[in-house]
């Protein structure tokens, strides 16, 4: 089997608080192989902005990771910060939430866009070229004029694909979308995600994307991770994780999609709330909510386990095919 | 080159400079002061005077039409001795806020970008210098370095950069949460270049307008230095050194004294009225209101 590009082992993440220390992950493991669109889903608050900061080893100060990321065969862990600048940008790149504040307001696009592609490669003789041609790969016509523009000056839309392409500068072998359409509205999305599927297969790049929309999973991703409150609960290809769903959890998600109801029938919902990090629950973090807890459930934390080779979950009481 | 966006925002800017009556008299003020100025030696009646040539046989002469602002107690024009003094003065006010802040807003942004150790030797330095009274530290160093019009500015910039420097690290602090900071970490930009490509044009805008407040503080500053000997040596124009001389005379002949001063208060006056509409101005709360002032 070829060697997955990035590879996180057991990673824990907590944050020294005030009030005392979060654990925020807790024994996050998924592998991301080459060419692959992989998404970690869960809900709000529930760590998958943290796995994507610690991927790209940029938490703040408070914070305390154990574990080991893997990547293109090194332990970004152990990696010095002035090693960690270097793979920045050249061969892991990040695609923020927000387009209309992850450009700098001061500078032209053209700028901005030159400033990143000399920072990957000083020796880059007509920055400005390699950026028109940039431009034109995420789908503008018009590049010089966009090229020439201020951030405020283009839609939410313009924004996210010229900061994908900027993202692209350094030919990354790994790029981590963290929620890339969530400030965007529905057509806008569409078109993001068709350029991030164009982007995997010119620049035979791996995408992680983090997202709370399940349609946006659907169209766009090879596997799918859900993550519940610092866990991944259950790992796999895509269609599986829809049609033969194993976590109670995953259900729960799939089952609150507002798409296949009929109008005067009630959504379902998870009961309960997300339990504080201050001092999570013993055992599997989710079984306070959970409708097959029973008693080994309160004392033991789940191990995620194969249940085909490749379909992972971590329960006690998973469902069967045909629930 | 950044013709199209700049102009707007320029434009927008003079428009509610232009609505502000109070801005455009200062600005009208210091425009006045710099033009005379640049200009002293060509518009001046004597400039000779103006540089310090005595005339005894002209002394204590009253404002009249050869000497509008009348002579001193060596006979020299007041009128052109003024002029003369902006210079120094406009001179001073630019020298020291610039050096303050070429000093102080590098030192700011580093600490406030990088936090931790950095920020704490830094800021632990500026808090020295900001524990003396800065007049007072101000003339302990002329004192020590002699007095004198530029050992006057030294200590001055000396004593003023610690301000600086706390308004950048201010500015650092809340710039560097915005995402197109995390933007640029992410595609592996250096801490140092995040500091200076994209942190400081962002913060330049409340520095700009402490820096045009500050302006009259240190012309006032460097008057009072010159004021008690520590500044300007005579015969420079100086108008704080003016003041001084004059003021045992100003009973009986009131305008040696009374014209510096009054040069004195009207561009301390404009700066800080021009600093105050321009933190207005420049203040993007006051634009989304319509720059209603």
């Amino acid at each position: 089997m070829v060697e997955p590009i990035l590879s996180v082992e057991k990673l824990d993440v907590s944050f020294s608080t005030f009030e005392g220390l979060a654990h925020v992950l807790s024994k996050v493991t998924f592998k991301i192989n080459h060419k692959e669109v992989f998404a970690l889903v869960g809900e709000t608050g529930c760590g998958k902005t943290v796995t994507a900061l610690s991927i790209i080893k940029l938490l703040p100060r408070n914070s305390y990771v154990q574990g080991r990321i893997i990547f293109n065969g090194r332990n970004i862990l152990e990696l010095k910060e002035s090693d960690m600048v270097e793979v920045r940008g050249k061969s892991m790149a990040m695609i923020l939430q927000d387009p209309s504040s992850s450009l700098n307001p001061m500078f032209k696009v053209g700028e901005q866009l030159c400033d990143a592609i000399t920072s990957n490669d000083p020796n880059i003789k007509e920055p400005k070229r390699y950026a028109l041609e940039l431009l034109s790969k995420v789908g503008f016509k018009d590049t010089e004029r966009v090229f020439n523009s201020y951030p405020n000056e283009l839609s939410g839309g313009m924004q996210q694909r010229v900061a994908i392409s900027i993202s692209l500068t350094g030919k990354p072998t790994l790029l981590i979308a963290d929620e890339p359409t969530t400030a965007l509205d529905v057509l806008t999305q569409a078109q993001i995600i068709q350029l991030l599927k164009q982007v995997r297969d010119t620049y035979s790049t791996s995408v992680l994307l983090i997202t709370h929309n399940l349609g946006l999973v659907a169209t766009l991703c090879d596997r799918v991770g859900i993550m519940y409150f610092g866990q991944v609960v259950e790992i796999g290809p895509t269609y599986d994780l829809f049609y033969n769903t194993k976590h109670p959890y995953t259900k729960g998600l799939l089952q609150s999609l507002p798409y296949n109801k009929l109008k005067n029938q009630t959504l379902p919902t998870i009961p309960g709330d997300l339990p504080s990090p201050l001092s999570p629950p013993s055992g599997c973090r989710f079984y306070p909510r959970c409708p097959r807890s029973n008693e080994s459930c309160s004392k033991d934390v789940p191990e995620i386990l194969p249940i085909t080779d490749k379909h992972y979950v971590a329960c006690f009481n998973p469902l069967s095919g045909d629930e | 080159m950044n013709k199209l966006t700049l102009s707007k925002e320029t434009k927008i800017t003079l428009k509610l400079i232009k609505r502000d009556k109070l801005a455009m008299l200062s600005l009208l003020i210091i425009t006045f002061f710099i033009i005379v100025s640049i200009f002293a030696p060509f518009i001046v009646p004597y400039p000779s005077q103006g540089e310090g040539l005595p005339v005894p046989e002209k002394r204590f002469l009253p404002p009249s039409f050869e000497n509008p602002f009348g002579t001193d107690y060596l006979g020299r024009d007041v009128l052109s001795r003024v002029i003369f003094g902006a210079r120094i003065s406009l001179f001073v006010g630019i020298f020291v806020v610039c050096v303050a802040i070429i000093i102080g807003v590098p030192l700011g942004l580093i600490a406030g970008y990088f936090g931790g150790k950095v920020d704490d030797v830094l800021m632990r330095i500026t808090d020295v210098f900001l524990s003396f009274p800065s007049l007072l530290f101000a003339i302990a160093l002329v004192a020590t370095l002699g007095p004198g019009l530029f050992n006057a500015m030294i200590s001055l910039s000396i004593t003023w950069w610690p301000w600086y420097a706390r308004l950048a690290r201010a500015q650092a602090v809340t710039i560097k949460e915005q995402p197109y900071i995390l933007a640029s970490q992410v595609i592996g930009v250096k801490g140092l270049t995040i500091v200076f490509r994209h942190l400081l044009p962002n913060a330049l805008t409340p520095i700009i307008v402490q820096g045009t407040m500050d302006m009259s503080s240190a012309i006032l500053a460097e008057a009072g230095l010159s004021f008690i000997g520590l500044g300007a040596q005579a015969p420079s124009p100086e108008w704080g050194l003016m003041v001084s001389t004059g003021r045992i005379y100003l009973l009986n002949y009131w305008w040696f004294p009374v014209f510096p001063g009054l040069a004195i208060f009207l561009v301390a006056l404009a700066f800080n009225l021009f600093g105050d509409s321009l933190r207005d101005v420049l203040d993007p709360k006051s634009r989304k209101a319509g720059g209603q002032m």
